[in-house]
């Protein structure tokens, strides 16, 4: 008895759905891939956007009243007013993952009032430095945290 | 039948194969998916947990100096919560069970507008509130605190979650809770002018205008001059105040003695009526005779050169017919009073130095009005305990020619033998009726030992015969330095003793110099032990700005001068404690204030070295060894209320007229209290709900 083989069309419907399995395994695992590093970097960058307020909270509003008028100048790896490289340095005191130099930082001081209470607010935005990789897998460019930190009595 | 070979077998399991392959990399691929997805939820829920967390800590920030800045505002709503404990907020008397239902809502504008402006933060909630979980109203003693006062426990808590619409896309919550420990106490407590308190309260010695604690051993100790010094004058002015604003006035006798204070030109209007009292007992001719001893001869004396103009003899010489006359006049005692009549002053001395020899007391020669106090209509109003007025009761006799006959021998013209003539001479007789004869207790003079009594007495009169004859069925007679009367104006009634407590709220007590020191109740204070830096660094005192902020009771580790760059205004309530004071310039109340200062040491002086005007109470009172006093070394002017253990006048600048204007700020009918939050937060938890 002759051997019975695959139509050519049976084949090509094969193949088609073969293809489309494959190509949607490889979109979602493309996908997958993209998504955890989003999540990673915006982790990441979270991470670097709190880092500051928890700081600049035990400032103490004084303090940061002082910077925020120029009468001091913050510590160097947190300066005020400017977007800034996150100085990856193994000397430092202050160690940051070694992927946090892949992004800038945005640190911004707003005195701001209700009656007689007084505060500053603390912004803090991370943005991803140009040229990087993280451009490629982190959707977006830039996140941001605030929160207040006020006069307290002395 | 076809026959299946091997070769058609080994087909179907590469399909098998390929297709089970496929099957476990599309599994793996699903999860890789899966676990994506579980991650990127991961990151945003934390972003969202660390968002609301950010906003709950701001939010717990806001709350906190809205609570702080709030109980310094004695009218505002939160402040009457706190401080009245109702029933909406007061959470320490409830059952576990009940507890959250309790609370009272804190605003947080600026954490609501810093959430409004950030994309997830819109879609959250952010409420804050804030609910006494515990309070304490006695002390470790047991004793209970005035009214409202005690030490409690504030919680605040802030809850941040997603809004109700957004609850199914968001997941991150945080609710945040603090304690933080608060002090209620009373700077001014409520006094009903009309009766005595009947605890004890922190600030009860504001109830006084001039509060002298020692009063009575240093006014026996200074023979009277501490209250009636001869080169310092004071006067406490409380002209325009109702009687329920009057600050009292208490000089710190005990029960049973008293105080006085010496009447001078200016209040003679005190001296009970009736202030003179002419023709009070008439004798005749024969007691006068007996009353003085010598006056036949000094007539017969003064008689003699009418009697020789008239070539009368002498020796015939007698008289009848004269009366004397007892009287008295009550006059100030003061030298300034008494100075332009000279005689009228000796014997007043001599009657003081008699009185207080015979009393063993100390003697002071020279009187002088040193306080002064007004409105004097309304001193029953003002004056607690007993303080006296001092007059000059000066009772005297005199002796009355006027129906005096003297009879000398002589002849008359043109006869030899001598006649009995009668001698009238308008000036002998004029002679004796102006002269007054003081009647002096024969019992205080021989307390005299020391031959003074001789030059100053007219040791004419048999005072022996006078007080045993005389005085005895009216003492009025006999002059006296009166102590008798209150220091009051038209009256004598007695008044109140003020209440004074020891130790706290444990009991009153009759002595003064034993009762409890004002704001004694050391937990209620706000700070304790802050050097003068620390007063510059937690902004209370600002000497580059002249400026004193004031909340709760304040004690400092150091001695602390105000006002050395010009004067000081000052805002808010409070009470600064100092081992030693020291005023170099004014101390203003801000305008528009009802702000409240108390400057009080524990026995160590406080000098003021300013003419400017100083609004506060300068509070002197030793807690053991009882020494305080308060000094002006230049005239003062005082707005406000004075109290000290001793008064210590000889020590106050000389030559100036020292004013003391009692504030009613310090006289209200409600308390005033203030409420000091602790920034140290006693517990916290948070909370965090991903679900």
């Amino acid at each position: 008895m002759k051997k019975r083989g695959f139509s050519l069309l049976e084949v090509i419907i094969a193949m088609a759905f073969l293809s489309v399995a494959i190509l949607s395994m490889f979109w979602m695992n493309r996908a997958s891939n993209q998504g955890s590093m989003d999540a990673y970097y915006e982790f990441l960058a979270f991470s670097l956007a709190r880092e500051p307020i928890e700081v600049f909270r035990g400032f103490g509003y004084d303090y940061l009243k002082m910077i925020a008028d120029g009468n001091v100048s913050p510590p160097s790896w947190y300066p005020v007013g400017a977007m800034k490289d996150i100085e990856f340095d193994l000397m430092s005191d202050m160690q940051y993952p070694a992927e946090a130099r892949l992004f800038q930082r945005l640190i911004e001081l707003t005195p701001v009032t209700a009656g007689k209470l007084k505060g500053m607010r603390i912004k803090v935005t991370v943005a991803v430095k140009g040229q990087s990789r993280v451009e490629v897998w982190m959707s977006r460019k830039a996140v941001s945290l605030e929160s207040l930190v006020m006069e307290r009595p002395k | 039948m076809p026959e299946v070979t091997g070769q058609s077998r080994r087909a179907g399991v590469a399909m098998f194969s390929a297709i089970f392959v496929m099957i476990i990399v599309g599994l793996l691929a699903m999860q890789f998916h899966y676990m994506t997805r579980q991650a990127q939820s991961t990151a945003f829920r934390f972003q969202t947990s660390e968002l609301a967390r950010q906003l709950a800590a701001s939010a717990m920030e806001e709350a906190f100096m809205y609570v702080h800045n709030e109980t310094e505002n004695q009218s505002g709503a939160f402040f009457n919560k706190l401080v009245s404990r109702s029933s909406e907020i007061d959470a320490s008397t409830t059952s576990l069970d009940n507890k959250n239902s309790k609370g009272t809502p804190v605003p947080v504008a600026l954490t609501l507008a810093q959430a409004a402006a950030m994309p997830i933060g819109a879609r959250l909630k952010i409420e804050a509130t804030a609910r006494i979980v515990d309070f304490r109203n006695t002390d470790s003693k047991g004793a209970r605190y005035y009214e409202n006062e005690g030490v409690g426990t504030l919680e605040l808590r802030v809850t941040v979650e997603p809004k109700s619409e957004f609850k199914k896309q968001l997941q991150g919550a945080c609710t945040i809770t603090r304690h933080h420990d608060y002090k209620v106490i009373t700077i001014v407590s409520r006094r009903d002018n009309s009766t005595q308190r009947n605890s004890y309260a922190n600030g009860f010695i504001l109830d006084y205008a001039l509060f002298v604690r020692n009063g009575q051993e240093e006014f026996e100790s200074s023979g009277g001059l501490s209250l009636n010094p001869a080169k310092q004058k004071l006067s406490v002015d409380q002209t325009g105040l109702s009687p329920s604003q009057f600050g009292k006035i208490y000089l710190g006798n005990r029960r049973s003695s008293n105080v006085y204070l010496n009447i001078g030109s200016a209040n003679a209007d005190f001296i009970p009526e009736p202030r003179k009292k002419e023709k009070m007992i008439e004798v005749d001719d024969q007691t006068v005779f007996k009353l003085l001893p010598k006056f036949f001869d000094q007539v017969k004396a003064q008689a003699q050169k009418v009697v020789n103009d008239k070539g009368a003899s002498m020796k015939g010489f007698s008289m009848n017919g004269h009366k004397a006359y007892f009287e008295y006049q009550r006059l100030p005692v003061t030298d300034e009073a008494l100075a332009p009549k000279g005689d009228l002053k000796d014997t007043r001395t001599l009657v003081q130095v008699a009185e207080l020899k015979y009393q063993n007391k100390k003697e002071v020669t020279e009187l002088f009005p040193g306080i002064r106090l007004l409105p004097e209509d309304s001193l029953v109003d003002i004056l607690e305990g007993d303080i006296r007025q001092r007059y000059f009761h000066h009772g005297y006799f005199y002796v009355d020619m006027s129906g005096c006959k003297i009879w000398v021998k002589a002849k008359k013209s043109g006869k030899t033998k001598e006649e009995t003539i009668e001698i009238t001479d308008p000036a002998l007789i004029s002679q004796f009726k102006n002269r007054l004869i003081p009647c002096i207790n024969s019992e205080h003079i021989a307390a005299i030992t020391d031959g003074s009594i001789n030059s100053a007495t007219d040791n004419s009169i048999d005072l022996v015969y006078l007080n045993n004859n005389i005085a005895n069925t009216n003492p009025d007679v006999l002059c006296r330095i009166d102590s008798a009367n209150r220091y009051l104006k038209g009256s004598n009634t007695t008044l109140a003793h003020p209440a004074m407590f020891h130790f706290r709220n444990t009991g009153s007590v009759d002595d003064p110099t034993l009762s409890s020191v004002p704001f004694a109740h050391i937990n209620l204070w706000a700070r304790r032990l802050v050097t003068r830096k620390q007063l510059e660094e937690f902004n209370i005192y600002r000497p580059d700005q002249k400026k004193l902020n004031l909340r709760g009771v304040i004690e400092l580790s150091e001695a602390l001068t105000l006002g050395e760059g010009g004067d000081i205004e000052y805002e808010g309530c409070g009470v600064i404690i100092a081992p030693g004071i020291t005023l170099q310039g004014g101390l203003k109340r801000k305008a528009g204030t009802d702000s409240v200062c108390v400057l009080l040491t524990r026995g160590q002086a406080i000098q003021v070295n300013t003419e400017s005007r100083i609004e506060a109470a300068l509070v002197s009172l030793g807690r053991n060894d009882r020494n305080g006093q308060v000094i002006a070394g230049k005239k003062l002017d005082l707005l406000g209320c004075l109290a000290a253990d001793n008064l210590n006048l000889a020590r106050w600048a000389e030559g100036v007229d020292h004013k003391i204007v009692y504030d009613p700020a310090f006289k209200r009918n409600n308390d005033l209290y203030q409420v000091n939050i602790a920034r140290w937060v006693t517990f916290e938890r948070m909370v965090e709900q991903d679900e």
